[in-house]
């Protein structure tokens, strides 16, 4: 079962240069796909600051849209707006979230140990292991802990180092 | 005549499918000699005419001349081109070359709506659309005969079949606004999606970089 990057599921949406790269990536695997809700939050993050102040956006057409007819405009409504427009796409390309594993871990402190969100600590480790950033690292923890063993990445940081990220039994599928 | 003003001046004028009156009206002899001219001539619209019924006297005629001013409009500036930038950003979708004339756009829009909504289409206009979305072409704004969540349920299902046609389609609607502002969010982002339209148009994005920077300044 595979795993998308933020990278494909941004591209879906916005249709970007990458778009036949992304299309080519998921095509390649079995429906459902996987993302999980870190994937959720950098998408919506990486979306947002896109919009930001960027004239004639769809966010900005809504906007008007919602003062002609006199509807208020809520205070989350970016999020609401990036996460229909997440949900749709999902429902478009067969793609799904996994839900989060809720156990706990701890993350050994010296002589002390603290009580983590699991994938903090897993994110640490392999962030360690491989040389990692903790957000790059945090996508192979998810892939870990919701069982999924492929991972579809635009991100070329990613496949040069695929040999790595086998060897924690993941394997990495993207642009060469 | 109020209850059409107050619903949205923005209509052209109303109409009410699946009636069988087809009377014209003497208002008609007002307008240009032009216009008549291909009132008469255009037999797609003259069929669609046959179609509609009117519900407040004049309208009738009245919506086919605002349907083809609005066309004229359009046609006499190009804005139903879209701009010469490369379409690469919809590889699926809207082609100039393969782009309806504006009217037909409109028929087709009323049509789809119309099987979508069982005939509950109340008027239809033209729009320019402002760049950069202009390259998906023209919008069109159906008015359906309900209340906003009916109308805006069915914009997303309408949505999936406008795609590649090559106009941006959006209701609105005759009766209440039974929709909270997070619903009518929801709606309008599905309905965007539906319609292969991007949440922003920027040939310069990169979404491979876009991440990495995000996670880089993280």
């Amino acid at each position: 079962m595979s795993y998308l990057d933020t990278n494909v599921v941004v591209s879906l949406i916005v249709r970007d240069n990458n778009y036949d790269n992304a299309c080519s990536l998921i095509n390649q695997k079995s429906k459902p796909l996987y993302i999980s809700t870190w994937v959720l939050a950098e998408a919506v993050g990486v979306l947002s600051r896109e919009l930001k102040g960027r004239y004639g956006s769809g966010y900005e057409n809504m906007v008007e849209d919602m003062e002609e007819i006199g509807i208020p405009l809520p205070s989350l409504s970016k999020y609401i707006y990036l996460m229909g427009r997440l949900v749709e796409a999902m429902a478009t390309y067969g793609i799904k979230v996994r839900d989060d594993p809720m156990d706990e871990s701890d993350l050994v402190m010296g002589d002390s140990h603290v009580k983590t969100f699991w994938a903090m600590h897993d994110a640490a480790v392999i962030a360690a292991r491989l040389d990692l950033k903790a957000s790059d690292a945090l996508h192979l923890a998810y892939i870990k802990r919701l069982g999924l063993s492929h991972f579809l990445t635009l991100d070329k940081d990613f496949t040069h180092i695929k040999d790595l990220i086998h060897d924690l039994g993941i394997e990495v599928h993207g642009l060469p | 005549m109020s209850h059409l003003r107050r619903t949205s001046e923005t209509i052209s004028s109303a109409l009410v499918m699946g009636s069988t009156n087809t009377s014209t009206n003497t208002s008609a002899a007002s307008t240009p000699d032009q216009l008549e001219t291909l009132l008469r001539s255009n037999v797609q619209t003259q069929k669609f005419a046959n179609d509609i019924s009117v519900r407040y006297g004049t309208s009738n005629i009245e919506f086919l001349i605002s349907v083809q001013m609005s066309v004229l409009e359009l046609n006499s500036v190009g804005t139903n081109q879209p701009t010469s930038e490369p379409l690469r950003l919809l590889p699926s979708t809207y082609k100039p070359s393969d782009s309806m004339s504006t009217k037909d756009q409109l028929l087709e829009a009323v049509s789809i709506i119309k099987e979508i909504s069982g005939v509950r289409v109340f008027g239809a206009e033209i729009e320019r659309t402002k760049p950069p979305y202009d390259r998906f072409g023209p919008t069109i704004i159906v008015t359906v005969d309900g209340d906003a969540s009916e109308a805006l349920k069915i914009w997303v299902k309408a949505a999936r079949k406008v795609r590649g046609k090559g106009f941006i389609l959006k209701v609105r609607w005759t009766g209440r606004t039974d929709v909270s502002p997070e619903e009518f969010i929801e709606y309008y982002a599905r309905a965007e999606e539906e319609m292969d339209i991007p949440p922003f148009v920027d040939p310069n994005f990169d979404s491979v970089k876009a991440v990495r920077m995000a996670r880089d300044d993280d």
